[in-house]
């Protein structure tokens, strides 16, 4: 909308219709207009609004891609109406979060209309004291608006125990954590010290400091005296020892809804004072990169956190599936895989291909590298047959078995050892492709008691050759082309297959670690057969099933008479 | 659960008519009989002195929708033939139109005779019936107009001696489109295992037995293709689908015939005259009806659950009769022929 249309209707609004809500209206004149341009507005309004009985200016700016983006209100200064939630340093009224809202750019006077009541009705809210508890929401605005303020990043887990913590600094960067080893990896030569951490009750009901000012002495007393009797005496003792070192607290308080909050307290040179903490503090503003925090806003289930899986395979479908489960808070995982990446892997591996090093190791670099939690990253580089032989019990001893090695020989090895002695062995999940982009499946066994297992896809008590029945193509074709003879033989698929493979295996693993899953299905996902077809090869009559009668019959493969999981 | 689809399937190819083997004598009897209907017209309507109708046939039944089973008993082959008239109802009395096709044909074998709702030739050796053709007659004045079907014989009450709306171009259409491509091919093999199935357990003669398109019907009201994980085709679970929702679909009504109300099962015909194909079933045959459906679905439950095939076929075979195939006691593992190195697509 162009300049002259903005003020045509913010006059057509405010001068001409007649209205008592903005009083004594003025065009604001924005080319000497501090907020105007800040927000780079090219027009606005400013009138005089009464407020639940308190009066004052408020001023409404037009973005210059509005109707496209919302109006922006302000008051004169933050605290013109009191100091009430919402309204950031310059006076802007935060009515809605731009994310959540449409704005119909049809009707630009109803959106400027809209703008002014939701703001007067976020102002009336904060003056009748209706959204206190917004202060805590928004704390770390206000905190971050001290001077001095430092920045750290948190690793630490913000729960109800008092305790020691560490940090070290770089480059003015404050990294907290719990643990005294891996803090930052990166940063050897700064020394480690130790800071506290102290959970302020949770009927303690925290004020944010004004803008631009530090608590005081008085309300850092209030704090104090919150503490309970353990806490204060730790709080004391830490100081005491820290006198006239440095000295670095982290609070953390309740929020209604929203969780726990934290903030820093750091002192250069920590002064003798008794029974309170010290005013002369150094804020400090913590990015919380800690697990527990980053999972929970990634969608991370929390019990998963003390699960351990084993993945036996970490190729195309595996190495997806590593990195699925760890988004998802599952940070102890075994990795089993003898073969190397290699150059052929580049565009299929989900670590590509940098150097000839073994999958389970780059997988684990990566991991590493990307989310700061390989210590609990086994890896283990052998045919899971040889571990199994070494060591059965690092692979037993996990909660869930994934193996994703396509190689069905093995796997029916494999399934067979696990039933002999199945209640030795967790719940195991095999996930495997079909060639040319025709389907994946995954198949879990051994959940619960429950019957069906990797061997009843493959012998029904029929006199025919065994073959994997819940495969999309007909048995005895070879898919397998050989570029340069047999050292290099692989099936073809795409990147995608393996992708999507992984992520049904995936879900059915977190649905199996978190016991919604009861018995042992077969999950399948079927993609466009077209190219099946044009290499003249059959596709199955399971192919011909929809996706509905294929989840629908994923408990039905199993066979009454297997060998191996009826015995 | 048994792996008994193999043994549906024999059973069926054993009780499968043929539209095109066993049924070629059958056609060339339908031949022979509407050549000597046509040739009977002319010289009954040429003595008379009058213009001898147009007629025009078809096949109907399940010679038409391809659902015939072989007879379990001697001498019940049947074909089933619309002759329809190109003439007006208003001015032609049914019976008496029966009555031309009755001269006609009655000198043809040993036996004609007019029945209710057609003529029936029967052909006999020995003075035991080998086979028949029922000639169910229709008129409509021009294609396109409504058919109508003719109903009575001599000694009926005038009430029953009338013109009936019928739509059997209708009904042909309705059975035959019903289920496509290999989903229509179960259709039919189950729509053969329950008339089978009426064959074993109900007497023949009577009204006692569901009739043929009554069971049509409910599996095309009914039916639901079944197929098994693997996407193979599961007749035993279509057959026990049809079989239970036919069960759950008894309701309390009234019958003209009894004059009084009990469960029944009504099959409605999907074209005019819209009534209930099994309307001529008593009360207390209906209840045998249900009875023995209730039966045939606890027999299926079972056999589907039982996990040796040579157990389940022998259930079925006591449902079924002697042609449904019980193979011996399942074997251990024999060793194969096949080799022992195979391709596999899996990969991961």
């Amino acid at each position: 909308m162009e300049v002259l249309q903005q003020n045509g209707l913010l006059k057509s609004l405010f001068f001409d219709a007649p209205q008592d809500i903005l009083l004594s209206p003025e065009l604001i004149d924005t080319t000497h207009d501090k907020i105007a341009n800040v927000i780079h507005a090219k027009s606005g309004i400013r009138g005089h609004v009464t407020i639940a009985g308190l009066h004052g200016n408020i001023s409404i700016y037009l973005p210059t891609d509005f109707p496209a983006s919302k109006p922006v209100v302000c008051l004169d200064k933050y605290d013109s109406f009191g100091f009430v939630p919402h309204v950031d340093m310059k006076g802007e009224v935060c009515f809605c979060h731009s994310d959540n809202i449409l704005l119909d750019r049809y009707n630009p006077e109803g959106i400027v209309q809209s703008a002014l009541t939701m703001a007067m009705q976020t102002i009336e809210k904060g003056i009748k004291g209706e959204n206190t508890d917004d202060f805590l929401k928004e704390f770390d605005h206000y905190w971050i608006s001290q001077n001095h303020i430092r920045r750290a990043i948190s690793l630490i887990d913000i729960n109800s125990h008092p305790r020691n913590i560490y940090y070290q600094e770089d480059n003015g960067l404050l990294y907290v954590s719990d643990s005294n080893v891996a803090v930052n990896k990166a940063i050897k030569p700064k020394p480690l010290l130790s800071g506290l951490y102290l959970p302020l009750n949770d009927s303690f009901t925290v004020s944010p400091p004004r803008f631009n000012t530090s608590w005081e002495a008085s309300y850092l007393k209030t704090l104090y005296n919150s503490l309970n009797h353990n806490k204060q005496k730790k709080l004391r003792k830490y100081l005491s020892e820290k006198a006239g070192k440095e000295s670095l607290l982290v609070f953390s308080f309740s929020r209604p809804s929203e969780g726990k909050g934290s903030l820093g307290i750091y002192y250069k040179n920590t002064p003798v004072v008794k029974d309170t903490i010290p005013s002369c503090y150094t804020p400090v503003s913590l990015e919380r990169e800690d697990p527990q925090h980053l999972l929970a806003r990634g969608g991370g289930h929390k019990s998963l956190q003390g699960k351990k899986v084993a993945l036996i395979g970490c190729g195309a479908v595996g190495g997806h599936i590593a990195f699925e489960l760890l988004r998802c808070g599952i940070h102890q995982l075994l990795l089993v895989d003898h073969d190397k990446l290699c150059c052929e892997n580049r565009y299929r591996h989900v670590c590509g291909h940098a150097s000839d090093d073994y999958k389970v190791d780059v997988i684990k670099r990566e991991i590493a590298a990307k989310y700061k939690i390989s210590e609990k990253i086994i890896v283990e580089k052998a045919r899971v047959q040889d571990a199994l032989k070494k060591k059965p019990e690092i692979i037993t001893n996990n909660d869930l078995i994934i193996v994703a090695i396509g190689d069905p020989t093995t796997s029916l090895w494999l399934n067979e050892k696990v039933f002999n002695e199945r209640k030795k062995w967790p719940p195991v999940l095999y996930t495997w492709l079909d060639p040319l982009s025709i389907g994946g499946h995954a198949l879990l066994t051994n959940n619960k008691g429950s019957k069906g297992c990797f061997e009843c896809l493959f012998y029904r008590g029929t006199d025919e050759a065994p073959y994997n029945r819940a495969s999309f193509v007909m048995p005895n074709q070879n898919f397998t082309k050989s570029l340069a003879g047999c050292a290099s033989m692989f099936i073809p698929y795409s990147s995608m297959d393996a992708l999507r493979t992984a992520e049904m295996a995936s879900r059915l693993a977190i649905d199996t670690l978190l016991g919604k899953e009861h018995h042992s299905p077969l999950l399948s996902w079927k993609g466009d057969s077209t190219e099946i077809r044009d290499n003249g090869f059959l596709l199955s009559s399971r192919y011909n099933l929809s996706q509905d009668a294929l989840f629908d019959s994923r408990y039905e493969y199993r066979f009454e008479h297997c060998r191996i999981c009826s015995k | 659960m048994a792996e008994i689809q193999k043994y549906f399937e024999q059973f069926h190819g054993i009780i499968k008519l043929n539209r095109f083997d066993e049924n070629a004598e059958l056609r060339e009897k339908r031949d022979i009989v509407t050549d000597k209907l046509r040739a009977g017209l002319k010289k009954q309507f040429e003595d008379k002195d009058e213009s001898c109708p147009k007629f025009d046939w078809f096949n109907q039944g399940s010679y038409e929708y391809d659902t015939g089973i072989q007879p379990s008993l001697k001498g019940d082959f049947d074909i089933d033939v619309g002759i329809r008239f190109h003439l007006d109802k208003n001015k032609n009395k049914p019976v008496e139109v029966k009555e031309w096709v009755y001269e006609a044909l009655r000198n043809h074998t040993n036996k004609v005779e007019v029945c209710r709702p057609c003529v029936t030739v029967f052909y006999q050796k020995n003075n035991e019936s080998l086979y028949h053709v029922d000639l169910a007659i229709y008129c409509q004045i021009e294609s396109s107009c409504p058919n109508y079907l003719a109903l009575g014989k001599s000694g009926s009450k005038p009430e029953n001696k009338v013109w009936e709306d019928a739509d059997p171009d209708g009904l042909k259409n309705y059975i035959k489109d019903r289920f496509s491509e290999d989903d229509k091919l179960q259709f039919k093999r189950v729509v053969r295992y329950i008339k089978r199935w009426r064959d074993v357990n109900f007497p023949s003669d009577g009204q006692a037995a569901p009739i043929s398109i009554g069971l049509t019907l409910a599996a095309c009201n009914w039916g639901i293709p079944k197929k098994n994980w693997e996407g193979k085709y599961n007749d035993c679970e279509a057959l026990l689908n049809l079989t239970e929702s036919m069960i759950s679909s008894f309701s309390y009504r009234y019958s003209e015939a009894d004059q009084s109300s009990a469960n029944r099962l009504e099959i409605k015909l999907p074209v005019k005259p819209y009534q209930d194909v099994f309307k001529r079933m008593s009360n207390k045959q209906m209840e045998t009806f249900k009875d023995k459906l209730l039966l045939l679905k606890n027999a299926l439950q079972e056999a589907k659950t039982i996990a040796d095939p040579h157990d389940a076929c022998k259930i079925l075979k006591k449902y079924f009769g002697d042609d449904f195939p019980v193979p011996s006691k399942t074997q251990a593992a024999q060793k194969t022929n096949s080799p022992g190195i195979l391709n596999s697509g899996d990969s991961a």
